[in-house]
């Protein structure tokens, strides 16, 4: 059983490895941009590769039995695909010192977002029943309710709102928008339980992802963003949150020594 | 040696509570069980005595949610449920 001393033990890494990330990212900027540059696009290797990693485990711990186990097996087509979308990223900005977006890792990143769904459905395919009318109405108008003011903001303001990048630029925001809409509904529904922390973890960050999208559109379109600005803080973010849920959950469903056989007295 | 009726039922009910575990993971059915003995000392089977046991660690794990996975396990037992004890237990978990 998960003691009160694993839950605050878990926080204080979380609040240590976010503290970590936003101090990495604000000292390497003071130093240079290109060494911010350089920083920003090297974290991505220890970010997205432990997110993998965990994600691998978790799927192999849950196996392909059950509605879990599709979901988690999900979870891992995302990480998989997000990792190899990052590791894309990193190539084209540091190896081929060629513009990464839009590139080959966008396809990588936006097959993600199918995979992600799915996790989100098979995990609450089970108790679906108790998803009522008036939570998805809610988490619905949450969801699209910070989506349409933002691009509306951001793209008020692009010189040419047609334009490939700008396109592909809007797709994320409106990707995570529709992702957040089951992780809002999983916080509602697993409240006071357990497996309530890594669903609050995973909507966090799922959210820091959205704000990183809007930011990274607007970084764009104005031409101010590179590969560890401070908007990188969100992204990386994004993986720190995703990281410590999954390991959550891990620990919380972790693989007993002895198993326990079923005494028909 | 034919086993009594007594035993029978609390298959059943174990049964039924494996089944929906099951259905949503093995490790959600190995920590069920595992928290059942290490909390209760006791077995899935026990359950049939002691549905309360089920109820606080399905609410532990998944909060309001539990509700919905009791709901499962009490509709898999519906057409037993008229039977005097089965009915008792549904009743049990509320």
């Amino acid at each position: 059983m998960q003691t009160t001393l694993d839950v605050i033990l878990s926080k204080k890494y979380l609040i240590a490895s976010i503290l970590a990330v936003i101090a990495l990212n604000i000292a390497a900027n003071l130093i240079s941009q290109e060494f911010a540059s350089i920083a920003g696009n090297l974290a991505y290797v220890p970010l997205a590769g432990s997110f993998l990693i965990l994600a691998l485990i978790t799927a192999s711990r849950f196996g392909l039995g059950g509605n879990h186990g599709l979901a988690w097996f999900s979870f891992a087509g995302y990480a998989v695909s997000w990792f190899i979308a990052e590791m894309s990223w990193v190539h084209q900005d540091l190896v081929v010192h060629e513009d990464p977006f839009p590139s080959t890792a966008d396809i990588f990143y936006l097959i993600g977002y199918p995979f992600l769904l799915m996790f989100f459905v098979a995990y609450l395919q089970p108790v679906r029943a108790g998803i009522t009318k008036k939570v998805l109405a809610i988490s619905s108008v949450i969801s699209v309710g910070v989506l349409i003011p933002s691009l509306y903001y951001v793209l008020g303001g692009a010189k040419n709102p047609g334009g490939l990048e700008t396109i592909l630029g809007t797709i994320y925001p409106i990707f995570d928008s529709i992702v957040i809409i089951p992780a809002i509904i999983g916080i509602v529904l697993f409240f006071k339980g357990q497996v309530n922390l890594m669903w609050t973890l995973i909507c966090l960050g799922i959210v820091s992802l959205f704000v990183a999208d809007t930011a990274f559109l607007l970084g764009q379109i104005d031409n101010s963003y590179y590969t560890g600005s401070p908007i990188e803080i969100l992204f990386h973010l994004n993986y720190v949150l995703l990281s410590f849920g999954i390991y959550n959950h891990l620990m919380l469903f972790k693989k007993e020594k002895k198993s326990d056989k079923i005494d028909l007295r | 040696m034919d086993a009594t009726e007594t035993q029978i039922k609390k298959a059943l009910v174990s049964f039924a509570i494996e089944k929906v575990l099951l259905n949503l993971g093995d490790p959600v059915y190995q920590k069920v069980t595992k928290t059942l003995k290490d909390d209760y000392n006791c077995f899935l089977p026990d359950c049939y005595d002691h549905p309360e046991y089920l109820k606080r660690i399905l609410a532990d794990l998944y909060g309001n949610a539990h509700m919905t996975i009791i709901n499962s396990i009490k509709s898999d037992l519906d057409e037993f449920s008229t039977q005097g004890p089965i009915q008792k237990f549904v009743l049990a978990l509320g």
